[in-house]
């Protein structure tokens, strides 16, 4: 394998959006205990969707074996697919959020993190 | 049945999700906010999701998927995936919130209160009062 077609994609994706937060929109998402239960319930409702999906005995998306690790948990499920649906659901969050407090100039002082 | 496993899958996301609005998470009655989190990410995520499809990095199995694709070869099922899955993501987030605020609301308080003003409605994260080194934005509409 040479995970380049899906495992790096995937680690750059979440480092993205990481420091997409951290260091452009700041809205404090990671500081919130809501958002880091909200991951927890949708990785738990990702398991049976993914599962779903990636099974291997009647799969839905298939994934050419060299471009990822191979490795496979719970279920069939790549690994990659948690980072891929951390940085998706995340960005999106991260947006949601952007969206609530509105542009840095209209932010109320000291409250910008 | 089975050309549509993948789109019934989808909704049956959107179902699951649905009660999640009745418990006041506000997502579906704040569509323009919803699109404006939503498009963007969806957007980016198509580009990975066509690149991948050119590279052969994965493939969708023709006898679970309807067979439409968008430009760039790209299945149908996954336009409405970068869809659901992100409004999914949100519901739960501001369900999570919506409970959190309804919970923090029946709570006694510890002291009486100083200024008056109802409890955090609905669509306020759990902040406590009490915790003031966790500084949360305000809820108040700003007005530019």
């Amino acid at each position: 394998m040479t995970g380049l077609g899906y495992t790096v994609p995937a680690l750059l994706a979440v480092a993205i959006v990481c420091a997409w937060e951290l260091a452009f929109l700041r809205t404090g998402l990671f500081r919130r205990p809501s958002y880091w239960v909200a991951m927890v319930i949708v990785l738990a409702f990702q398991i049976p969707v993914d599962g779903w999906l990636t099974k291997l005995s009647a799969p839905v998306v298939e994934y050419a074996p060299r471009q990822m690790t191979g490795l496979r948990f719970p279920w069939d499920i790549p690994i990659e697919d948690f980072l891929f649906g951390f940085a998706l659901v995340t960005a999106t969050l991260l947006l949601w959020e952007h969206s609530r407090s509105g542009p840095p100039a209209h932010r109320p002082r000291g409250e910008l993190r | 049945m089975d050309h549509y496993q993948y789109l019934i899958l989808m909704g049956g996301c959107l179902a699951v999700t649905v009660p999640l609005e009745v418990l006041g998470a506000r997502v579906y009655r704040q569509p323009a906010r919803l699109a404006r989190a939503v498009l963007p990410v969806a957007a980016v995520f198509l580009i990975w999701d066509a690149l991948a499809i050119a590279g052969g990095v994965w493939t969708y199995n023709p006898r679970y998927v309807t067979g439409l694709r968008l430009p760039f070869r790209i299945p149908v099922e996954e336009l409405v995936f970068f869809l659901v899955i992100p409004v999914c993501g949100i519901l739960t987030y501001a369900g999570v919130q919506a409970v959190a605020a309804r919970w923090h609301a029946r709570r006694p308080q510890p002291r009486p209160r100083t200024r008056p003003g109802p409890c955090p409605g609905p669509s306020r994260a759990a902040p406590r009062p009490e915790r003031p080194e966790r500084p949360e934005r305000s809820e108040r509409p700003v007005r530019s």
